[in-house]
């Protein structure tokens, strides 16, 4: 089987942005305010009014179809990873498909809490491999958080996709491990409007996990920390990777490039490959990334070394630092109206 | 002056009912305040009429009911003779007049009743939504969220980047059409003026048109009474003969269109009216146009011919189109004043230039008559998604001249 | 479910037609005289042909004229001021639609922007319907 590497990637981020300030202003009574501003993220970026998963998916999945330089028509697959989709029943994959103008495509969702993005990746280049027709991934997520949750001043919106296929690409997947286990960490019952969640269970999960999913990868692949020139984590907020990445023994800078929280919130099945997108903007030829996505008790690893084909690929598109720079400031009223919670 | 035919057509009675929010009112209401004010007028009774033109953009609309016009009919006691209703936006009613026009000059009549009359069931914002969202294309234009003020305000902008109109501009249509019809006693506004200023402070409905210069909705009624012109000095003095008339229709769609700056197919409906009078421009002395959006009037006045495109605009600080200027313009209150019942609105027009013909301007506010020495009025009207429907109504206090 | 919810404006069968013209600016040639359109024809209006071919439209364009919504249509009451416009396609025709990402107060004639898509209403029952916007070029 010939090498499947990532033929292009592309990312969006709505531009309205919420400083966590408006939001513990609009809470000033409830203690947590406090700990939220402990945990690093300083604001977070908000979808408009007429934005949701699906348009966000879509961004992102036309910016990596144009810098892979490839026609929609050519996809044999798109898998979507997204653990906010508003049907039960109706596939964001279609979607995507048909406004990207493809029909004769696998197109299907998967559903994995936060590492659903990551699951999808995985899958994805499998299917690459398998097959001679590119696969486009994306991550995207929309999360509904309930007003004055713990988790409102840390959920952010946004999306990510990648091409996967043969030929020479901006990057080539080395290799990945993933493990499962079944969790009650944060969950979202049918009925439900607002995920559940257990913030202490999650933490303590998120570490352990992580750590052991990493170590396992390097183990498994016979590289260490040194041979790594960038390091991303999935982000739930920006306190708690940062001490992962201590116990790993991982140095601060090679953290620095993919660490996007504190701008714009945990993007759930997009924290982490967002990050990898970030990275992929600046990176250079033969620098190797390490990307481990948590969710709901398991993790992905995957590891990438960059490739010939980044030269040249990364004006295409808005890089990830253009999404973050072009925002709008929006109050606490704003935003519920945004999210239609009012 | 020349003798009128059977091929000519008068208007000899002319009613209003004063627009205006009637909850407690019905159609029929509405239609019998109208209907009795244009017998009188006309010293007709309801049995020498041969047939009802019913206009009105609503009523199905808003999910009333269907056959509105044989609705009116039975309520007048009109049965059993014919009844159709006329529909086109807001050029329902002077449609209706033509249909009236051509249904008497086939011979098919002698005394035609048109009537307009629209009652609003929803209040405020759903009305506006239900009717101008029903003008945009039913499957891709409805969920652009094109506000019905929208479409008027596209042509405005355009106008302001090709020729620099201001917003002052704009809004001094308004002030004058509520300054005129403050004394309008079938005016919504009536007793109701507004200032340049007030205009200017007022908030925005859609960039660049404020809350005065853009269509009141409101319920009201029109009639008008239609006949064969060689029996019309049977029942008045002082006829009102339609010379001219012309239609058209432009595209629905906006996209469609080639150019914002000026209303399609109106230039051509204009030139067949003209055509069919056998009058120019500089003949006309007293002008009706529907300045449903203050930037209407600008583009009438350059589309029919009576200023150059692109000067429409300053007709009313060059003092053209007030009442001591050149060429009156909606002299006794335009729709800005009068409020704006959908298809109503076009009749309303034409039943004011013939009160003008008619003489009888001063029954429409103090000082209203306008001093007419040919007796030549236009009624211009436009309506629909894109502005699609246009008609030009020209009358007289003669009938047309036929050469040879 | 929000009160805009009561507008139902598209029954199933509606939006399975037109999801490819929402979804992606297409619009369609007369085989016989080339005529261009945005709005779909079964009829030409210039030559009246009834052959036409798909033609698949960039959606990049400039601004030709536009307005800020102040007093924003029922159904999406709570979405604030949004500008709407006419845009002159690459192409050469014109197509109306919502500008979205920009200011309304910012919008000027000439200003070049691209296609996109967003949510625009969501019907009983549980229907989402997305259409193309045009938002600015920054980049």
């Amino acid at each position: 089987m010939d090498k499947v590497s990532i033929l292009g990637y592309g990312a969006y981020v709505p531009r309205y942005r919420l400083k966590i300030d408006e939001i513990e202003k609009a809470w000033t009574d409830k203690e947590y305010s406090t700990r939220s501003r402990r945990l690093g993220v300083e604001e977070k970026a908000v979808a408009g009014f007429d934005e949701d998963e699906v348009t966000m998916g879509y961004e992102a999945a036309r910016n990596a179809v144009k810098r892979a330089g490839i026609d929609p028509a050519d996809l044999g697959g798109i898998i979507t990873g997204c653990m906010s989709r508003r049907f039960r029943d109706k596939s964001v994959s279609a979607m995507i498909a048909q406004m990207l103008g493809t029909s004769e495509v696998l197109a299907c969702d998967c559903v994995h809490s936060s590492k659903s993005g990551s699951s999808a990746l995985i899958l994805g280049k499998s299917m690459a491999e398998a097959g001679d027709r590119s696969v486009l991934v994306i991550a995207t997520d929309n999360p509904h958080v309930a007003p004055c949750d713990d988790l409102e001043p840390l959920s952010g919106s946004g999306a990510v996709a990648f091409v996967c296929g043969k030929g020479k690409g901006v990057a080539h997947i080395e290799g990945s491990y993933s493990c499962s286990r079944e969790v009650y960490d944060i969950w979202q019952p049918v009925e439900v409007p607002y995920m559940y969640y257990d913030m202490n269970v999650s933490r303590q999960l998120y570490r352990d996990v992580t750590v052991q999913a990493t170590r396992a990868y390097m183990e498994r692949n016979g590289t260490k920390v040194d041979d790594y020139t960038y390091f991303v984590l999935s982000q739930q907020d920006a306190r708690v990777p940062l001490g992962v990445a201590r116990a790993l023994k991982i140095p601060k800078e090679k953290m620095a490039a993919g660490f996007l929280c504190s701008r714009i919130g945990d993007l759930y099945s997009a924290s982490a490959l967002i990050g990898v997108a970030a990275i992929l903007d600046t990176a250079k030829e033969g620098e190797r990334i390490l990307a481990s996505s948590y969710g709901s008790g398991g993790a992905d690893t995957i590891g990438l070394r960059v490739g010939k084909g980044i030269k040249g690929r990364k004006d295409a598109c808005p890089s990830i630092e253009d999404y973050l720079n072009d925002k709008v400031y929006i109050d606490y009223l704003s935003f519920l109206r945004y999210s239609h919670v009012i | 002056m020349p003798q009128a035919s059977r091929s000519d057509v008068a208007i000899i009675g002319i009613g209003y009912h004063k627009f205006g929010i009637y909850p407690e009112k019905s159609l029929q209401d509405l239609v019998f305040g109208a209907v009795t004010e244009a017998m009188e007028s006309g010293n007709i009774g309801l049995e020498e009429v041969d047939m009802l033109f019913f206009a009105d953009a609503t009523a199905q609309l808003m999910g009333r009911h269907s056959t509105p016009a044989q609705f009116v009919s039975d309520h007048l006691g009109l049965a059993p003779k014919p009844a159709i209703r006329v529909e086109s936006a807001c050029t329902s009613g002077s449609n209706a007049v033509r249909e009236a026009m051509a249904n008497i000059i086939s011979g098919f009549i002698d005394v035609a009743l048109v009537v307009s009359a629209e009652k609003i069931d929803f209040p405020g914002r759903e009305n506006v939504y239900r009717f101008s969202t029903a003008m945009s294309d039913e499957d891709y234009g409805v969920i652009s969220d094109f506000a019905g003020p929208g479409i008027s305000a596209l042509y405005a902008v355009r106008h302001m980047h090709e020729f620099g109109t201001t917003e002052e501009q704009m809004a001094s249509i308004a002030a004058k059409s509520r300054t005129y019809g403050a004394g309008n006693p079938y005016a919504r506004f009536y007793k109701s003026p507004i200032t340049l200023e007030e205009v200017m402070a007022s908030p925005y409905v859609v960039y660049p048109l404020k809350l005065p210069e853009v269509n009141p909705i409101s319920d009201g009624a029109c009639a008008a009474i239609l006949c064969r012109g060689d029996i019309a000095r049977n029942f008045v003095d002082n006829p009102v003969y339609v010379i001219g008339f012309g239609t058209g229709t432009g595209p629905v769609h906006l996209q469609d269109f080639k150019s914002f700056s000026e209303i399609p197919g109106l230039r051509e409906a204009g030139q067949k009216a003209y055509d069919m009078a056998g009058v120019t421009p500089q003949d006309i002395e007293v002008f009706s146009d529907m300045d449903a959006f203050s930037i209407i009037e600008v583009l009438s006045l350059e589309d029919l011919g009576f200023m150059e495109k692109g000067r429409g605009q300053y007709a009313v600080e060059e003092g053209f189109s007030t009442r001591e200027g050149r060429l009156p313009t909606n002299p006794t209150g335009g729709n800005c004043s009068t409020g704006g019942p959908a298809g109503v609105i076009t009749l309303r027009g034409i039943n004011d230039m013939a009160l003008q013909v008619r003489g009888e301007g001063n029954k429409l506010g103090e000082g209203g008559q306008m001093k007419l020495s040919r007796g030549l009025a236009l009624a211009q009207g436009e309506g629909g998604g894109g502005l699609t429907n246009q008609t030009v109504c020209i009358l007289s206090s003669e009938p047309r001249r036929r050469n040879g | 479910m929000t009160e805009e919810y009561r507008f139902i404006e598209h029954c199933a069968g509606d939006i399975n037609r037109t999801i490819p013209k929402r979804y992606r600016l297409q619009g369609s040639r007369c085989s016989k005289c080339g005529a261009l359109f945005v709005t779909k024809r079964l009829i030409c209006p210039e030559c009246k042909g009834t052959d036409f071919e798909e033609v698949a439209l960039s959606g990049r364009g400039k601004v030709y004229t536009y307005s800020a919504v102040k007093v924003p249509l029922l159904p999406v009451l709570k979405k604030g001021h949004y500008g709407i416009g006419i845009i002159e396609l690459e192409e050469g025709v014109k197509a109306e639609g919502q500008i979205v990402d920009i200011d309304p107060d910012d919008l000027k004639v000439g200003m070049e922007v691209d296609a996109t898509i967003r949510r625009a209403r969501e019907e009983y029952p549980g229907k989402v319907i997305y259409m193309y916007r045009f938002k600015p070029v920054r980049r």
